[in-house]
């Protein structure tokens, strides 16, 4: 009986994964991550480097295994998937570097035969666009044109999950911006799910309609972006406050000493629900974060 | 002194892994040495032949040592990476010192003709090595080289040819620039094998409209393997390597078969038995070496790619990608091989021999190569490999050294049974462990080394 609730609620997600760790050489990489993407959500990953945002992508996906927990795909374990699965799946690496030995126009050819969805007008409106030849090899390429060049691929696919790893960390402005109107176009009218991770917050601001803030390894805001404002704030608590003494303040997400003796908290609250009461404590300020202050709050 | 050390450990994992390998491989040629001299000069070329394919072996695993630290370094695109990757480069050829102290050493002691012949041998063959990783066509010139000087000299070339030595200057010249020349092959504009079963398909699809006015794919699916090696590239696919390889083999056996006679060689049983096993070890190391190069990502995209079935489907695909094509080439050395030794008069049992041997050293690529798949992404090996491949050397160049070259009242009963029995029992164990090791991973393309 649980084996069938258990798919279906993986079933309505395209991409989820329970209580998922992963260790290497001892060390934590990803603690007890849980995380379920609703259809057509573009969902951003921010973190620090070394946060664990590309090993939670890659466990997501099932190309590592995870030391506990498990990972779903379109319903389907991930470390499983059928090929049925992967025709839906548009993946775009940190670093694509496979089929460096190919012309592009061959390599793009022989990856869209594999995918029933592949759509051939698109790959050459794109590399018309963006100025690639089709005659070149890939291994010629500099990285952002390699990069290009897979999210060519990655969205030729016609995919219904589109998960990309920090995919504008090689592209120039203009790129970049192109590449988020294209996520957008395909969310919005596609219903592609999107899972992408960046370090670039305005990036995040601009497409992400959620948010997963990934910091010592394991989640410590999972919020939609609208919300995200609403329920997360920044307390500062001067020097000598008595307020200080409490261990953890509610809904605690991170804490930071000042120089000068005072501590700024980022404190998270439900939705719609009432601070606690601390932050009415005399001398005390509350103050409201956009992305990239609890980004830097949360992460230094 | 403490950063040179962090440096040796970054290149080789440990410390203890090349100075055992180097302490073993010393020592069995010391075994070799004393023996050879007892059969005068063609002992001596014999041990000498010993020894520098044991040098080959510690020059490959210098290279493969710096070649795996290049691939990390490469892999954590930190700054700095790449003057670590000269550095290592500079430290596993500066290893290389001791042999070229021998050669000079040998030059400076007895310049007289042709008494340094065996250490400069030793010296090509170590360059060999070090050279089998990145130029293998190279690699097989200097061996070719290697090979026929030695022959030359142990059927008393020197003697017979004094005063001709600019004829054997020239032969080895025009070699050399041949095999310079192998590599110029690779920039003629060949095409590639990704087209279900046919070279001549991407030709017909530069030819044809690209990118099919169809809005969607073609759905003609390729067979799994033949995904599996695209994804892998390089010399599994592209024609021009496989050419490059085909190519030096040619040149290895017809020059080997039109020289030697000219040269006055003797002794074809070990001649084309050691060129037999030195072109196998070429083709193999071509192979790995592409799988050593293999990244996270480039295998993350290779799990993601439909078409490969089910986790047994893919694994069964992958070992069919990765042992079938180098067999295929053996197969070419040993019909090479064996119609030089039929040319020559030689027994069937002699091309029994030949076969055994390549086929072991297939065994031996098919450790290596299982390894790597099951520590994706490919790691260096591990030291019982090592050993293992120093123990085939060492076993493969001694039978012919003990059996043709010089002395065979010396072959011991234990030699020829014994190792031979203990070494497939490490080989069989070795494969069955790294098959295990991927049979129960939940699919064969798992990473399984930290970021």
């Amino acid at each position: 009986m649980n084996a069938i609730v258990d798919a279906e609620m993986s079933s309505n997600y395209p991409l989820r994964c329970e209580r998922i760790t992963k260790r290497y050489a001892g060390e934590d990489v990803l603690r007890d991550v849980s995380l379920g993407v609703t259809p057509g959500s573009v969902l951003g990953l921010i973190g620090r480097n070394g946060a664990g945002k590309t090993t939670l992508i890659r466990t997501l996906l099932g190309l590592e295994q995870p030391d506990h927990g498990r990972a779903f795909v379109f319903g389907e374990p991930s470390l499983v998937l059928t090929d049925g699965a992967k025709q839906r799946i548009g993946y775009v690496p940190q670093q694509p570097d496979a089929f460096a030995w190919m012309r592009i126009g061959d390599m793009l050819e022989f990856v869209g035969r594999q995918y029933p969805h592949w759509d051939s007008e698109f790959v050459e409106l794109s590399l018309a666009r963006w100025h690639i030849s089709p005659e070149r090899r890939l291994e010629s390429l500099s990285p952002g044109e390699r990069q290009r060049v897979a999210l060519i691929r990655g969205l030729a696919v016609n995919p219904d999950l589109l998960v990309l790893d920090e995919p504008a960390s090689a592209l120039d402005p203009v790129m970049r911006r192109d590449l988020l109107r294209e996520i957008v176009a395909r969310a919005a009218e596609s219903g592609t799910t999107v899972l992408f991770s960046t370090h670039i917050v305005s990036d995040l601001e601009r497409v992400a309609s959620r948010v997963l803030f990934l910091h010592d390894h394991r989640i410590v805001v999972d919020a939609t972006l609208d919300d995200l404002a609403e329920t997360h704030a920044r307390l500062t608590v001067p020097a000598g406050s008595p307020a200080l003494s409490a261990s953890q303040v509610p809904g605690e997400v991170s804490r930071r000493s000042q120089p000068d003796g005072s501590v700024t908290l980022v404190i998270a609250r439900r939705c719609g629900a009432e601070w606690p009461e601390i932050v009415a404590a005399p001398g005390l300020r509350l103050d409201a974060l956009n992305l990239e202050d609890l980004f830097i709050e949360v992460a230094r | 002194m403490r950063r040179a050390r962090q440096d040796l450990a970054a290149l080789f994992g440990s410390i203890g892994r090349p100075a055992f390998a180097t302490g073993m491989l010393w020592g069995c040629a010391a075994l070799a040495y004393p023996l050879a001299t007892k059969g005068g000069y063609a002992g001596t070329v014999g041990a000498a032949i010993v020894f520098s394919l044991a040098t080959a072996f510690l020059a490959h695993v210098l290279g493969s040592g710096a070649l795996a630290f290049v691939v990390d370094a490469k892999r954590t695109c930190l700054p700095g990476s790449k003057r670590l990757a000269r550095r290592a480069n500079l430290l596993a050829s500066a290893l290389l010192l001791p042999t070229l102290v021998l050669t000079v050493a040998a030059l400076a002691g007895n310049p007289v003709w042709p008494v340094w012949v065996p250490p400069v041998l030793i010296l090509a063959t170590a360059l060999a090595g070090r050279l089998a990783l990145r130029r293998a066509a190279v690699a097989v010139g200097l061996l070719l080289l290697v090979v026929l000087t030695a022959c030359w000299a142990a059927s008393g070339g020197g003697h017979h040819m004094r005063g001709k030595e600019w004829c054997f200057a020239l032969f080895a010249a025009a070699i050399v620039v041949l095999c310079a020349a192998l590599p110029l092959l690779a920039a003629v504009k060949w095409r590639r094998v990704i087209g279900p079963g046919s070279i001549d398909e991407p030709r017909v699809l530069r030819h044809a409209p690209r990118m099919a006015s169809s809005r969607h794919g073609s759905g003609k699916r390729q067979p799994p393997a033949q995904i599996v090696r695209a994804c892998l590239g390089g010399v599994f696919v592209q024609l021009s390597q496989q050419l490059l390889i085909g190519s030096a083999l040619l040149v290895l056996f017809v020059a080997a078969a039109i020289g030697l006679p000219w040269l006055g060689a003797r002794g074809w049983l070990w001649v084309v038995s050691i060129l037999g096993l030195a072109a196998a070890g070429v083709v193999s190391t071509a192979f790995l070496s592409q799988l050593s190069k293999l990244t996270r990502e480039q295998i993350g995209e290779i799990a993601l790619m439909p078409g490969l079935g089910p986790p047994a489907a893919q694994r069964r695909a992958l070992y069919g990608a990765v042992l079938a094509p180098p067999l295929l080439w053996l197969g070419v050395v040993l019909l090479l091989g064996s119609a030089d030794l039929l040319l020559k008069g030689e027994s069937l049992s002699s091309i029994g021999l030949l076969a055994v041997c390549l086929f072991i050293l297939w065994l031996t690529y098919t450790v290596y190569a299982l390894q790597k798949l099951a520590t994706l992404p490919p790691k260096r090996q591990s030291f019982i490999s090592e050993f293992m491949l120093l123990c085939l050397v060492v076993y493969a160049a001694g039978n012919y050294y003990w059996l043709c070259a010089a002395h065979p009242q010396f072959l011991p009963r234990f030699w020829f049974w014994i190792t031979p029995v203990l070494l497939s029992i490490g080989i069989g164990t070795a494969i069955g462990f790294s098959i295990h090791r991927l049979a129960t991973a939940p699919h064969p393309f798992l990473a399984r080394d930290p970021r």
